[in-house]
């Protein structure tokens, strides 16, 4: 089996790209299996997604909530990497069963741990040489002049040099794709492309509004995307089935919203000094505090280390009152409303794992997004590089040679159907059940 | 072959090998040493460490890994749970196995002291103060960030307390009252009392009295009389108190004393373990079993007492900081006397334990054992690292060094290379001057690195770069 990541992809614009006829080799594709819609976790960040996808289970069994999180105990945070990861990947239940198996840059795998065959870590390792298991791979990464990620700071400076980086980083990466799809003949291969949801964050508002320069410039990376997908349908016999998976939608950001801010000047936010920057600069008399993307904690006694609000029905009390006035919260601007949903945590999540998730996760609405950032005077912001945000409902799944999928999917259903595909028996704790079913 | 011997290894943190008298040292520093091991046993001459800091030397010690390899690096990693440590091993070879740690850094928090049998906390009950600061001091502290009045408030509850804590190091210095080395030796001679089987038996110490204090007017801080022993007469305890942690302010006549008495508390720590090690091995001896004991002494890392104008350790990779005593008696194996003079690692123990205890061992290990060291060279080079990178503005550096040449590299880019025939200081470096020898090093470093394992040992939480940071920030994925 062939998988392949396409980072932030919507279902809904490869739609209408194909209705467009601009990507003939995925119209090839699809029609030799499934394509459809599929929901993904919340939040909605690759972190997020991918361990779900990669465990078919949900944040509370795999212990991965965003990009960052709390330290126990402190007013620290911290990146979540694989080694956070509670719970074993599907390409480790299949290492298991005796398959040999290859991953490349899915999110999140750094620090690579140890299967029957090769990881390649994700964007979170520092370097090349660290994103690879072993002194061998490292060696071939480097002569093939493999990058991790694109860096984002270059689209800031200059979008015309970022084009051309982004262009570099995804041409190597297919290039380590190609070296290591030779190497043997892998029962279950995977790599993901992240360069897409790059270009989406730097250049969707442009494509959407049809940028004289870069919309074309967006468009010609899906041809180049398309062509890629069409060389490794090229590759495969008829046997060995494809898969392409997305995590998560995308829309335009009409603004960014620092929830801190929100926090702060409805009065539960209190900073220990005036040029607060982060959780650190919290004040102890603080009732809750966010972090990216979106996630509400409460300071609660026992669990932050110096938190006010006692556990029971104090805390219940001040959650349903923050959770109520979130949802009133409005664009200053255009007097929208910005949040959509607001979830409890419990909600959400469930498992071993579930006592350290967010007390609140707010669902926007499009366009609208949630920042974590501490000591910010502004509520909204509207920032002129990063343009593109997540959406929840919009992730897309595609299996080959299947007829229909007879649900809509969730990303933790991907696992369980892959395991049913190479017949190796799913984890019984495992959320999502097998499509084929 | 026979039974396998016992093992006891015994570590002096932060004994540097210069300061120890059997390693050529002017003040006679270490008496029961000269005599009981160097004596009695081999004496490795140039034993290096593979780090410069608690934590990582003793997970290498325990895993035979480099610290990249087990990246157990910064003081919040711990070693996984179920970790093939070299208690654990000699424990599956039939061996009773007991801790005894008066450093916090070697406890069931970092998981260094997982597959002992028996564990003794001595950190706990003793009155050192180790690894973490006090608990009042960080709240200051937070108390201080606040700004305003709450740091004015913090500025004068801190005027009250360092008279309170001068008081409290002025009743220590006046008792002979021992909660450190000594109280660990009575432990151990309980524990060998307890212990009512003829199984071999493996014993780790950690003794913490020549480790440096938290505040400067308790750096070193022996039980008296060893206090006194190295100070001049007209030294008063008042003046030790006053004993400043940097430089600044100080004049340098003021300067140059704080540092003379710095090293002669130090030496006076290092006597004192020295009288507790003699101690231990007359009670092995009184026993009957020292003869079927293998007893090494050594220390995870030197300390600085000046040098390259620092007091302390967890910074450098300069020779006070790496070049560490090792001994060992066994004479049944190590001849009675010898004096080796060869490079070694001083993490070379684990697999010359394991050896020892008969394990032949499928792990690899990073290092080599010293049973054939008398012979032949273990290392063409030895390496060490600095992996704590917030003690020095995130800097990660790598050392290599030869019989001749010590090369240092920094991840900041500095180049570092020292002829240590010529220049035993490191004072002069040659970087730049020296292109062949310095390409010839950092080719060396470079292929120690691609040659290393990847980490198979995980710590529980992983580090992330800035470089990484930056990026997720960049994508607007952190505030």
């Amino acid at each position: 089996m062939v998988a392949i990541g396409i980072d932030g992809v919507p279902y809904t614009y490869t739609q209408r790209m194909l209705h467009a006829g601009e990507m003939p080799n995925l119209r090839a594709i699809v029609d030799e299996g499934a394509l459809v819609q599929m929901d993904t976790t919340l939040p909605n960040v690759s972190s997020v997604a991918w361990a779900s996808f990669m465990t078919g289970k949900n944040p509370g069994k795999h212990n991965i909530y965003g990009f960052v999180d709390r330290r126990p105990g402190e007013l620290r945070v911290f990146i979540p990497t694989a080694r956070n990861l509670r719970s074993p990947a599907l390409w480790e239940t299949l290492s298991e069963a005796g398959k040999r198996v290859f991953a490349m840059n899915v999110p999140v795998t750094y620090p690579p741990r140890k299967v029957n065959g090769i990881v390649v870590g994700c964007f979170l390792s520092p370097s090349a040489e660290k994103a690879a298991p072993t002194a061998e791979v490292a060696a071939a990464l480097k002569r093939l002049n493999y990058c991790v990620d694109a860096d984002p700071w270059k689209a800031r400076q200059d979008k015309d040099g970022f084009l051309a980086h982004l262009d570099e980083v995804f041409e190597r990466r297919v290039e380590a794709m190609r070296y290591f799809w030779s190497q043997e003949p892998w029962d279950f291969f995977m790599a993901h492309i992240m360069e897409t949801d790059r270009l989406h964050h730097f250049f969707w508002e442009e494509m959407e509004q049809g940028h004289p320069k870069y919309a074309p410039a967006f468009l010609d990376f899906y041809r180049r995307l398309d062509d890629v997908l069409g060389e490794v349908r090229s590759w495969l016999d008829e046997d060995v089935t494809l898969l392409i998976v997305s995590d998560h939608g995308f829309c335009t950001i009409k603004r960014e919203v620092y929830v801190n801010t929100w926090l702060h000047e409805a009065g539960y936010l209190d900073y220990a000094n005036d040029d607060a920057s982060t959780l650190e600069h919290m004040a102890p008399s603080s009732v809750a505090y966010s972090l990216d993307p979106g996630r509400i904690f409460l300071n609660v006694q026992g669990r932050e280390p110096e938190g006010r609000v006692a556990p029971g029905k104090e805390y219940e009390r001040l959650r349903d009152e923050i959770a109520g006035s979130t949802l009133a919260m409005r664009d200053p601007d255009s007097g929208e409303r910005m949040v959509d949903r607001v979830y409890r945590g419990e909600e959400l999540y469930h498992g071993p794992h579930a006592a350290v998730a967010a007390d609140l996760v707010l669902s926007m609405h499009d366009g609208y997004d949630p920042k974590g950032r501490f000591g910010s005077e502004r509520l909204t912001y509207k920032d002129r590089a990063l343009v593109g945000m997540h959406t929840t409902p919009d992730a897309l799944l595609y299996i080959g040679g299947v007829e229909r999928i007879g649900r809509r999917p969730e990303i933790t259903d991907v696992a369980p159907t892959v395991l049913d595909l190479l017949d190796v028996p799913a984890p019984a704790d495992m959320d999502g059940r097998s499509l084929l079913a | 072959m026979a039974n396998p011997p016992n093992i006891v290894l015994l570590v002096l943190d932060s004994v540097r090998a210069s300061n120890v008298s059997c390693y050529g040292y002017e003040r006679p520093t270490t008496p029961q040493l000269d005599r009981l091991m160097a004596e009695e046993g081999s004496l490795f001459e140039q034993a290096i460490a593979v780090g410069c800091w608690t934590l990582p030397v003793h997970a290498s010690l325990f895993t035979g890994r480099y610290p990249s390899a087990h990246g157990v690096t910064l003081a919040k990693d711990a070693l996984p749970e179920g970790s093939a440590t070299l208690a654990r091993r000699l424990g599956a070879r039939g061996y009773r196995t007991a801790c005894f740690s008066n450093n916090p850094y070697v406890s069931e928090s970092t998981g260094l002291t997982q597959g002992f049998d028996t564990v003794e906390d001595l950190w706990r009950n003793n009155r050192l103060h180790g690894a973490e600061r006090s608990r009042a001091s960080a709240r200051l502290k937070q108390l201080e960030r606040r700004g305003g009045a709450a740091r004015s408030l913090a500025r004068a509850a801190r005027l009250v307390k360092r008279p309170l804590s001068i008081l409290k190091t002025w009743r220590r210095w006046r008792s002979h009252a021992d909660s450190g080395a000594k109280l660990t030796n009575e432990r151990i001679r309980e524990w060998l009392a307890s212990k009512d089987d003829r199984a071999p038996f493996f014993i780790f110490v950690n003794y913490m009295e020549s480790h440096e204090g938290w505040k400067s007017h308790e750096r070193y801080n022996p039980p008296r009389p060893y206090n006194r022993r190295f100070l001049g007469r007209r030294i008063s305890f008042w003046r030790v108190a006053r004993l400043t942690s940097t430089q600044r302010g100080a004049s340098k006549r003021r300067h140059e004393e704080d540092l003379e008495i710095t090293r002669a508390l130090y030496d006076g720590a290092v006597n004192y373990l020295d009288d507790q090690v003699g101690e231990l091995m007359r009670h092995l001896d009184s026993i009957g079993v020292l003869d079927d004991t293998v007893v090494i002494v050594t220390s995870d890392h030197g300390d600085s007492l000046g040098e390259h104008g620092h007091v302390g350790h967890r910074l450098y990779l300069y020779e006070q900081l790496v070049h560490v005593p090792l001994i060992v008696r066994f004479p049944a194996r190590f001849a009675p006397g010898s004096r080796i003079p060869h490079l070694v690692q001083l993490c070379d123990l684990h697999p010359t334990i394991l050896e020892l205890a008969g394990d032949g061992g499928t792990e690899a290990s990073d290092f080599k054992s010293l049973l054939g060291a008398p012979d032949a060279a273990p290392h063409a080079f030895v390496v060490a690292e600095n992996t704590a990178p917030k003690s020095l503005d995130n800097v990660v550096m790598h050392m290599v060094r030869d019989e001749r040449f010590k090369y240092i590299s920094s991840s900041h880019g500095r180049e570092e290379l020292y002829d240590l025939i010529e220049d035993p200081g490191e004072s002069r470096n040659l970087a730049g001057s020296e292109p062949s020898v310095q390409r010839e090093m950092s080719e060396r470093l470079r292929e120690w690195e691609s040659a290393l394992e990847p980490a198979r040992l995980e710590s529980e939480e992983a580090e992330y770069d800035d470089e990484t940071m930056e990026r997720l920030r960049g994508l607007g994925y952190v505030g």
